[in-house]
């Protein structure tokens, strides 16, 4: 392949943002495109590079080809906007039932969750894979944040040298549970990001309203620990939030045009973000409330930033690109 | 289908792009997507032009829309080729779209009629 057609396969490669299978067969249908014309000008007697050069420039620009491919491949099936959708209403189905509170119905919910995503994961990673991941990883991070309570006597002997000696090897466990989690959140955003950020963004857009949730629960534990019910105050809330997340990613996955996508996806954090934080802490003045929704809309948008910082939005691919185009037609889509 | 031509509305082109590419991958039985661009320019003897590579977007659509359906076959040369064939609703799909063409084409050849003629 000359370097000028694998230069360009690669620009639109980097701006194509799909599935791996789709992805090969796109880029080897342009390909395909590429032998037939230059064939066809060298036999008019172009040189091989003139003839590389002239096909390129009658192609038309590869950012334009990749968006229009992007716009006429990223549609996904109902089918699969509703598997999208699924951890979304799994959440809410748990909050409207109130059977967060029980831990065989949450155990059945994680083992869902993550039995689905390590599935889609050995399948080639589907694109419905990274909203489940983020479910998968919302209990490790909430545990891991309620867990901090356990370091407080080691770290009471450590700065004012009150209790055992003991209480030190708490720490133990915990640094584990931690280092686990923040770098299961790292390489679960990274692969997204690799993949497509807009994906990372659904993935991450559920962690900052439980976050809310979390914290504002874990305040109310130690004064309500008899009160059963009180607990429950922000389930209905929680519930409808989830939900409108479960029709937002439908939305997502249906609509072909990036832009929209991306603007739906903002929407839903912002909008998220300002609900949540509006039931969980009524009180939250308009100031406090922007603030909330900025920083949720900066933690949903870091994605993007991720990537524009990270080689300048270059992508890693396992396979050169004429591996690529090399592997037999029945494993393109 | 995006082009630079001069000579007639863009839009007019792009909202047809889809009748063409159905109405020539129907007349093959099954066809390719340089084939059909090389077609398209000697039918219209050069009047459409566009930029080649958003003929294969518009196919994919085609496809995801199920109006056709692609596979690929390799060459004797080892080279791979995706063709495609129409599908029974993208066959209902052109009979429709040519019907309303040809009736659109006929209210503007009336309209267009000089007065009295």
């Amino acid at each position: 392949m000359r370097a000028e057609i694998r230069s360009y396969l690669q620009q639109v490669r980097t701006r194509l943002n799909l599935e791996p299978m789709v992805e090969r067969r796109v880029l080897s249908e342009l390909y395909s495109y590429f032998q037939e014309k230059t064939a066809e000008l060298e036999e008019q007697g172009y040189s091989e590079e003139r003839a590389a050069q002239e096909a390129i420039h009658s192609f038309g620009e590869a950012r334009l080809v990749a968006r229009l491919s992007y716009e006429a491949c990223s549609r996904g099936t109902w089918t699969e906007a509703l598997i999208n959708a699924q951890p979304h209403l799994i959440a809410a189905a748990l909050f409207a039932t109130h059977f967060w509170r029980r831990p065989l119905f949450l155990a059945a919910a994680f083992i869902l969750l993550a039995g689905a995503s390590a599935l889609a994961w050995r399948r080639g990673q589907p694109s419905w894979l990274f909203s489940w991941t983020g479910y998968v990883l919302l209990p490790l991070l909430v545990a891991a944040y309620l867990a901090r309570r356990l370091a407080g006597p080691a770290l009471v002997f450590l700065l004012q040298g009150e209790g055992g000696f003991s209480s030190l090897w708490v720490l133990l466990p915990l640094a584990g549970l931690y280092t686990i989690c923040v770098w299961l959140l790292i390489a679960a955003t990274r692969n997204a990001v690799r993949r497509d950020w807009l994906l990372a963004s659904l993935m991450l857009l559920p962690l900052p309203i439980a976050g809310f949730w979390a914290v504002t629960i874990d305040r109310l534990i130690p004064l309500v620990a008899g009160l059963g019910t009180e607990l429950h105050r922000w389930d209905a809330a929680m519930a409808c939030t989830f939900a409108v997340m479960a029709l937002a990613s439908v939305v997502i996955v249906r609509l072909r045009q990036r832009i929209l996508k991306t603007g739906v996806l903002l929407s839903i954090a912002a909008l998220g973000a300002a609900v949540a934080a509006r039931v969980i802490w009524t009180e939250i003045s308009l100031l406090g409330l922007a603030a909330v929704t900025l920083l949720v809309l900066g933690f949903s948008w870091s994605p993007a930033l991720l990537k524009a910082l990270h080689g300048g939005g270059r992508k890693e691919y396992p396979l050169p690109i004429e591996e690529l185009l090399e592997e037999p037609a029945s494993q393109k889509a | 289908m995006q082009q630079k031509a001069l000579g007639y509305d863009s839009d007019l082109l792009r909202g047809n792009t889809d009748s063409m590419l159905l109405f020539l991958i129907e007349q093959h039985g099954e066809s390719y997507g340089y084939r059909l661009i090389k077609e398209i320019e000697q039918r219209s003897r050069g009047f459409f032009r566009f930029k080649e590579g958003t003929v294969y977007p518009a196919l994919r659509k085609l496809e995801s829309e199920s109006l056709i359906q692609g596979s690929w076959k390799r060459l004797p040369s080892g080279q791979e080729r995706r063709y495609y064939r129409i599908t029974s609703k993208g066959r209902d799909f052109l009979h429709k779209k040519i019907a309303m063409w040809q009736n659109f084409n006929n209210a503007m050849g009336l309209v267009f009629e000089p007065a009295g003629g």
